[in-house]
């Protein structure tokens, strides 16, 4: 069986409030504009049950990797295990790549003339760790590991989500659960089970 | 400014467009040359060679600009690597080849004039490798990231460029070559009147070159025009796809409405492409067919035809960098 690592993203469980964005750019020490992960948040659904969903992406480590076929200098590698490298050293900085993946995945930094991109933390994921903004997620709404096993464990882990690009194109390995339906209240996440007494509030259909 | 030049990708926009521009001009001249095989002529030999000197020069500045687009230029070369699957590479292979072969080309016309079967075959070959450079250069942007561009008025548009300004950039170093003669002669000289012979000749041909040349141009406009109408209209008829909540292959329809506000926006750069690149042409083609055909003045057709290749190019420069301006990162 062939191997391809990849995350996984319950939309259910992001709140959107971008640590993982954070941990991965202070890991790496990237530059103000430079988002290698990037949490979009948008509206879905109408009044009276229209939906604020946030949408965290990172590099999806695609089976069929556009931006690899695209660059002319051979700047992306794939590895058994599935990761999608980009080798800074080889590239001539030409962009073709910003526009050939379809996710905006790889940028361009003027400063060093260069595209870098998420690299899905292979030094840590060597080492038997999970990447930073895995490690990082207060909610338990990111995952990395094999995208069969995703498949075959989570709730559901499916390829399409809302607001994400036609993923026939270059067959990424990220595999998502969507956002549940239903009134806000219903929706709340809790990072922390609720002190003592608050139930009955929450109960009433208070929300703070 | 710097900013919207550098969205506006000023760099391709001037490489894309001269190195068409090299290529239509070429179509003309190895075109001439294959003529002048059949029925030679010094005077139109003479004509045609000196219309061969814009060749270089032109392609070399858009080359250069090409280089601008890059983080690290003097690495440019490692691009030729990855020709198996990357049109990126396959356009720098082809324009490269398209390159040597129009320097070869000049070389031959100039300093070795007598070796015509030799040049007519670099130069029907530099021909056919030039057009395969536009087609390399438009399959760099059929690409679904980029849905504004992923459709095929975008090959269209390339070639009417070429059709359009490489007829005209000749016609233009023709009529320029001319006057410069006729100031330089006396009365009763024959010299003059015997180029002015051959470049009425020209002229009537060049007219219905441009007219099919902008016909193309509008053909691709027309099409790309409602490839991102059409696109933006369906996404507001999608549920989520205007609020970049599409699902799938509806999200096309997200970028399609975002290229067509981005044209919207720049409404300016449109008109400036419909009336400049699009109706210039026709209209001096037509205009050139008539008055070189009814013995119009040779001088007003020159200044005609010198001001409508500024116009055509301006036509070109602005309606290529909506074209870059359209295919926004948009997700
Ligand atoms: S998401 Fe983009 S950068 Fe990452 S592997 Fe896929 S095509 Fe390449
Ligand atoms: S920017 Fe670098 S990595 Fe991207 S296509 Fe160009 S050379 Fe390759």
């Amino acid at each position: 069986m062939s191997t391809q690592l990849g995350f996984h993203v319950d939309m259910e469980k992001c709140i959107g409030c971008k640590a993982c964005e954070a941990a991965c750019k202070d890991f790496y020490r990237l530059p103000p504009e430079i988002r290698w992960r990037r949490v979009r948040s948008f509206e879905m659904g109408e009044f009276p049950t229209a939906l604020r969903v946030h949408l965290t992406l990172a590099c999806n480590h695609c089976e069929d990797p556009a931006c690899m076929k695209g660059c002319p200098v051979e700047a992306y590698t794939k590895r058994a295990d599935g990761l999608v490298i980009h080798d800074p050293a080889a590239c001539i900085g030409c962009q073709y790549c910003t526009w050939t993946c379809p996710y905006g995945v790889p940028q361009f930094d003027p400063e060093h003339g260069v595209v870098s991109k998420c690299n899905g933390c292979y030094q840590l994921v060597d080492q038997g760790q999970l990447p930073r903004c895995v490690q990082s997620c207060l909610t338990g709404a990111l995952s990395f590991g094999e995208r069969a096993a995703h498949e075959a464990d989570k709730r559901q882990a499916v390829k399409e989500a809302p607001g994400f690009p036609d993923p026939s194109v270059t067959r990424p390995a990220t595999r998502f659960a969507w956002p549940r339906k239903g009134p806000q209240p219903e929706r709340q996440v809790r990072v922390a089970p609720p002190p003592a007494g608050a139930e009955r509030a929450a109960d009433a259909g208070e929300v703070r | 400014m710097a900013e919207w030049l550098h969205e506006a990708q000023y760099s391709l926009v001037v490489f894309t467009v001269l190195i068409q521009v090299t290529v239509g001009a070429l179509w003309v001249l190895a075109a001439a040359d294959l003529q002048l095989a059949q029925a030679p002529d010094a005077v139109r030999a003479r004509f045609t060679r000196l219309g061969s000197a814009l060749l270089v020069p032109v392609a070399a500045v858009g080359l250069l600009f090409s280089t601008t687009h890059l983080g690290r230029p003097l690495l440019a070369i490692r691009a030729l690597r990855h020709w198996e699957s990357s049109w990126m590479s396959r356009e720098i292979w082809a324009t490269g080849l398209f390159f040597g072969l129009i320097a070869l080309y000049t070389v031959l016309w100039w300093w070795r004039p007598e070796a015509g079967k030799a040049r007519r075959s670099i130069g029907a070959l530099g021909a056919v490798v030039g057009a395969a450079t536009i087609v390399t250069q438009a399959m760099i942007y059929l690409i679904p990231g980029r849905p504004m561009w992923n459709h095929w008025s975008t090959v269209v548009l390339f070639f009417g460029t070429a059709l359009t300004l490489g007829p005209l950039a000749v016609a233009a170093l023709h009529g320029a070559v001319w006057s410069g003669l006729r100031s330089r002669t006396r009365a009763g000289d024959a010299g003059p009147a015997e180029a002015g012979a051959v470049l009425r000749t020209s002229y009537r041909h060049v007219g219905p070159a441009l007219l099919a040349g902008s016909v193309v141009y509008g053909i691709g406009l027309l099409a790309r025009l409602s490839h991102l109408f059409g696109g933006a209209a369906a996404a507001l008829a999608t549920p989520g796809a205007a609020g970049k909540a599409a699902v799938g292959g509806e999200t096309v329809k997200t970028a399609l409405l975002l290229g067509q506000q981005v044209v919207a926006m720049n409404s300016p750069l449109l008109w400036l492409e419909i009336s400049l690149a699009v109706g210039v042409p026709a209209l001096l083609g037509v205009a050139l067919w008539t008055l070189s055909g009814q013995g119009g003045s040779l001088r007003s057709c020159g200044q005609l035809v010198a001001a409508g290749l500024g116009l055509a190019l301006l036509g070109n420069l602005a309606g290529r960098a909506l074209f870059y301006l359209s295919g926004q990162p948009w997700f």
